[in-house]
């Protein structure tokens, strides 16, 4: 009996050295996950770095107190914001906004770029979804990383949820994690949770720069109705149309569609920017296959290359409103899609709105990114001039 | 080897390693956390397919197994905190006093009675969308109710489960909807009739067909002489404010949403359980209340850890999206078919996860066929469930049993009572969702 | 062929700027108040690239082909458009910014219903099909709602003598689901001449239908090649 004891005594203790042991690796690595910084070595002709505090307080001192690049021309212009990484598990937005602050140049009007809209999102991985906690890309000076999150803000910025999530100001009932979700409560709410305070203070950017137009880079699964494509306000709908169809003619190989913004689903930056400022609010969205909850085994590969076996054979049965094969999306493509769905808005804008003409250089072609890939237009944080290192 | 034949072989070693950890009478804790273990070693050792993959660390196994712990943290807290709650307001003497005061007054208005208790029951479900939480506070003095009418003990269990998967079902909060419903970025709007209509349905179903052939023929006098006394200073107040807290905590939050604050579950029970001691006449020893939840919830909550930690494993090695890709190419004939078994025998594995599994591609399935997402949605959100009862992790099952003390045979007492109004349950929701334009075009959704 | 899609595009934006300014009152103004029902009317008049795409159609020309040419049709719709979308798709706000292109005058309605038609002088009616996916469940497109009011609008332009066109110019991504599938099914029918592009008929659904009804059909290979076959009278 005694022994018997002993037996399950040590069978406790070695199962707490165990317990103990892997909380400690996991702790490190959520540690980690939480803390790393993303250096961006931010494009020469750049005139200012904000933070989003500096628009409205009610960020100031969180983590989602986020950098505001702006490329200001001094050349009187339109003004047009982007933004990426409102949902973290969507990479080509980040990847994309960052490239653009890496090689801008303005010469006419005023862009502002926010690499990470949602940065609380990018501190922790979608539980149950076994994601990765990083995503690299191999430049021409070394490997690249960025943090690869959720679709939610990080709960040890934002806990508890409501048991139900009802939307301010329209009164919309959604899921109790959508208000940790920054596309799911705009136009914001000054004294609300975290994402609703982050949303706020970009309404407030977007009204104290006298911002005309908005761009919401997002990524989707195969499986859902809105894909590869521009979801618009009423006020950008022609100079959507315009982009899809000259896209579509001459650079995608895939089209990039058209949706309406639906203004029975509140919440969204294409639907409330619209409604609640001045500006004409775009989304876009490109294939990501490792949204599909159909997909295969889940790691870093699938999230870059787009490939997955799984997501074929539901497309080969019809279940898909995207075209894949055994290519699948890789990032290459996702991101220049996305940085030429960002031009080909403004190039399009300076002709039906020539009072919000915005010139631009340094932005590589759609042909350009998918020749030479996407490395070269990274720059190297250990050799750039520290005054144009920035952290994300 | 194949991606399709790597997640084919993690499902069957998964179900090998369940079937053998069972067999060495392993408890379900351990089974399913060997099932896991079992799972990540067949993903480790076999081929993954032509495409490149990355490398999978030691370090980030074990922050996979890890992170999946997490899986049902709320909903731990929830468990916890609401039976702190009702372990106090037990204590205090609460479920005595309104035990007493029930069959006082109803146990001769017998149809009454029952519709009463089934309102009780339905409530807290409805508002957290938890069905064992549902069970963990009011179930323990329904089922003393439902003994003092004559309700045998299979029955009464059954009854207790049934109407806590069906509050869990019944709006305002459905989890299963909802977090299918956010994954299809579809508002949650438009769910309360159907749910209402299916869940209650069932629930009605549930109570008369349960306590059939039962008569109230005692004398009160001589029933309430079988209940255990009552601890003096209770009264109507005392008894109510607990609950009016925690109703206006969770209600206040749907009215005046712009100006209420979010405190969360856990926190409102938490409020609700200062009310009990701040309303008992009788003082409670908090801690000693405190101990014995975490020690009576110590299984339900492993369950959810370990099921936390599968579910994470299965998605890490395809097996997760093998399911779920299964279950979509399905003719969907056999889709209306089969649904009614698939839903509830998943919920019996993963628990919540399976609406995000299932949920969200099933509603892009059934808008792309062009189906009403939403009746079709809500009918499966009732079937889910009543899976709560199956193994391997039957949480709502094993709340009824702890909380009613019951001593019979799980499969063939309690469940084998409950099938019935299971079945009517899952034809119900069936039919609604085989007939889901035209159910849609009656409620005008 | 890359350079003169380039034209067309910088022709039609330039069109687009001109018929923009001529809007009324549309959603396309800038302005705040939100919009659920946005309707757009462009009545640019016709300048130099509206006379060249008057020219017949090139198959060379624009990479698309006419499958069916009867005797009273001449390859081209005419204007003035009156436009509309079976589904709450975004194809009609395409061909509008089409129609402007090429001078006609054009009105986009995507809620127009048989009350509120007023043929004026308008010649054809456009209805796109394909339906929008975003915002399921109660967010959504009710594709019988869609059907029934575009049904009737068809019906009152007929009585009213224009031409009817049941156009699909967004592709295969507006071809794949059931309430996709249910517009087209229902405005087919009741059409008289099929606008579509390469890629929507790439299983050749409407140039078999057109084949077998013996309906003219315009097949262009993508929605800015459409301007070859639109004419603004």
């Amino acid at each position: 009996m005694n022994k018997l004891k002993l037996n399950v005594d040590t069978v406790k203790a070695i199962g707490i050295i165990i317990i103990t042991f892997c909380m400690a690796v996991a702790g490190y690595l959520f540690w980690e996950h939480r803390n790393y910084k993303e250096p961006v070595v931010v494009s020469e002709y750049i005139t200012e770095v904000k933070k989003l505090s500096d628009y409205s307080d009610v960020v100031k001192g969180t983590v989602n107190d986020c950098n505001v690049y702006i490329f200001d021309s001094g050349v009187e212009g339109g003004c047009y914001l982007i933004w990426g990484s409102t949902h973290p598990e969507e990479p080509a937005g980040v990847m994309a906004a960052e490239l653009m602050v890496e090689n801008l140049k303005v010469t006419q009007g005023k862009v502002i770029i926010i690499d990470r809209e949602n940065n609380s999102a990018s501190t922790n991985s979608r539980v149950g979804e076994a994601y990765p906690r990083f995503f690299t890309y191999q430049t021409d000076w070394g490997t690249k990383v960025w943090r690869f999150g959720d679709r939610h803000a990080n709960q040890l910025d934002s806990w508890p949820d409501p048991e139900v999530y009802i939307h301010y100001p329209s009164g919309q009932t959604l899921a109790n994690v959508d208000i940790r979700n920054t596309n799911r409560n705009w136009p914001g709410k000054a004294n609300g949770l975290l994402t609703e305070r982050t949303n706020y203070a970009v309404m407030q950017l977007i009204e104290q720069e006298g911002v005309d137009m908005t761009l919401d880079l997002h990524e989707a699964e195969l499986e859902y109705t809105v894909e590869n494509t521009i979801v618009v306000h009423e006020k950008g709908q022609s100079v959507a149309a315009m982009v899809s169809m000259m896209l579509t003619s001459e650079t995608f190989d895939v089209p990039v569609g058209m949706e309406f913004s639906p203004t029975a689903l509140h919440g969204l930056s294409h639907r409330e920017v619209g409604d609640h400022s001045d500006a004409a609010s775009y989304l876009v969205e490109v294939a990501e296959p490792m949204l599909d909850r159909i997909r295969g085994i889940t790691d870093e590969q699938l999230l870059m290359s787009g490939k997955d076996r799984f997501v074929m054979m539901a497309g080969e049965r019809g279940l898909l409103y995207a075209p894949i094969d055994e290519n699948g999306w890789p990032i290459e493509k996702r991101v220049a899609r996305h940085i030429a769905v960002a031009t080909k808005i403004i190039e399009v804008n300076n002709t039906v709105n020539p009072d919000q003409t915005i010139t631009i250089e340094g932005i590589p072609t759609y042909e350009e990114m998918m020749e030479n890939g996407l490395g070269s237009y990274y720059h190297n944080p250990e050799t750039a001039p520290a005054d144009r290192v920035y952290y994300d | 080897m194949t991606m399709f034949q790597h997640s084919l072989a993690v499902i069957i070693v998964a179900i090998l390693c369940f079937a053998l950890a069972k067999k060495l009478k392993a408890c379900t804790e351990i089974a399913l956390l060997t099932t896991a273990i079992g799972a990540l070693l067949t993903h480790l050792i076999l081929p993954m397919g032509v495409d490149p993959r990355s490398p999978l660390p030691f370090t980030e196994i074990i922050r996979h197994l890890v992170e999946g712990t997490f899986n049902y943290f709320d909903v731990c807290m929830t468990f916890l905190t609401a039976t702190f709650f009702m372990t106090l307001y037990k204590e205090a003497g609460g479920i005595s006093y309104l035990v007493r005061q029930i069959v006082g007054r109803f146990y001769k208005k017998r149809v009454l009675c029952l519709l009463l208790l089934l309102v009780v029951m339905m409530v807290p479900g409805a508002v957290t969308g938890s069905g064992a939480t549902t069970v963990l506070t009011v179930g323990g003095l329904v089922g003393a109710v439902l003994a003092t009418m004559g309700v045998k003990e299979d029955r009464r269990v059954a009854l207790v489960f049934m109407l806590a998967a069906m509050s869990a079902a019944c709006p305002p909060i459905n989890l299963w909807t909802m977090m299918a419903a956010a994954g299809a970025n579809m508002p949650y709007v438009g769910f309360t009739a159907p749910l209402a209509i299916l869940s209650i349905g069932g629930a009605l179903f549930a109570t008369f067909y349960l306590t059939r052939g039962t008569k109230s023929d005692s004398e009160v006098s001589e029933v309430l002489a079988t209940l255990p006394e009552v601890p003096k200073g209770w009264n109507a107040l005392r008894a109510f404010v607990p609950f009016v807290v925690m109703l206006v905590l969770i209600l206040g939050a749907r009215v005046i949403p712009a100006y209420w604050p979010v405190i969360g579950l856990p926190m409102i029970f938490m409020l609700s359980g200062a009310a009990v001691l701040i309303c008992s006449p009788k003082k409670v020893n908090v801690l000693e209340v405190a101990v014995t939840t975490v020690k009576n919830l110590k299984e339900l909550v492993g369950i959810m850890v370990v099921v936390g930690i599968l579910n994470q494993i299965l998605t890490l090695t395809g097996a997760r999206g093998l399911i779920s890709l299964g279950v979509v190419v399905l003719p969907i004939w056999l889709l209306f078919a089969a649904l009614w078994i698939i839903l509830p025998v998943s919920e019996g594995v993963l628990q919540y996860a399976v609406a995000p599994l299932l949920g969200v591609p099933l509603i892009m399935l059934f808008n792309m066929k062009g189906f009403n997402a939403i009746i079709a949605l809500s009918a499966w959100s009732v079937m889910w469930p009543v899976g709560d009862c199956l193994p391997p992790t039957a949480v709502v099952g094993r709340a009824a049993t702890m909380q009613l003390d019951y001593k019979g045979n799980y499969y063939k007492g309690f469940v084998k009572e409950a099938l019935v109004p299971m079945l009517f349950v899952l034809a119900l929701c069936t039919l609604a969702m085989i007939f889901n334009n035209q159910v849609g075009d009656l409620l005008g959704v | 062929m890359k350079n003169q899609k380039k034209l067309i595009a910088s022709l039609l934006a330039l069109a687009m700027m001109l018929g923009l300014a001529a809007c009324s009152g549309g959603s396309t103004d800038g302005s705040t108040t939100p919009s659920t029902a946005p309707s757009t009317e462009s009545t640019a008049p016709a300048d130099d690239g509206a006379d060249e795409s008057t020219a017949p159609a090139d198959d060379d020309s624009t990479g698309g082909s006419t499958a069916a040419t009867p005797a009273e049709f001449d390859g081209k719709v005419h204007g003035p458009f009156i436009m509309t979308t079976c589904g709450q798709s975004t194809g009609s706000v395409m061909l509008h910014m089409v129609a402007g292109q090429i001078g006609a005058t054009s009105t986009d309605d995507h809620e127009l219903s048989a009350d509120t038609f007023d043929p004026g002088d308008a010649k054809t009616l456009i209805v796109t099909t394909g339906t929008s996916g975003k915002g399921m469940g109660a967010a959504g497109t009710d594709v019988d709602d869609e059907i029934a009011r575009c049904t009737a609008v068809i019906e009152a332009a007929r009585e009213a003598g224009l031409t009817i066109v049941c156009a699909h110019v967004e592709g295969m991504s507006r071809r794949t689901d059931a309430n996709d599938q249910a517009s087209i099914d229902a405005i087919l029918p009741l059409a008289d001449v099929i606008m579509v592009v390469e890629e929507s008929d790439s299983d050749g659904l409407f140039s078999d239908y057109a084949a077998e009804n013996d309906i003219p059909i315009i097949i262009a290979k993508d929605a800015l090649g459409m301007s070859e076959y639109m004419a603004a009278e």
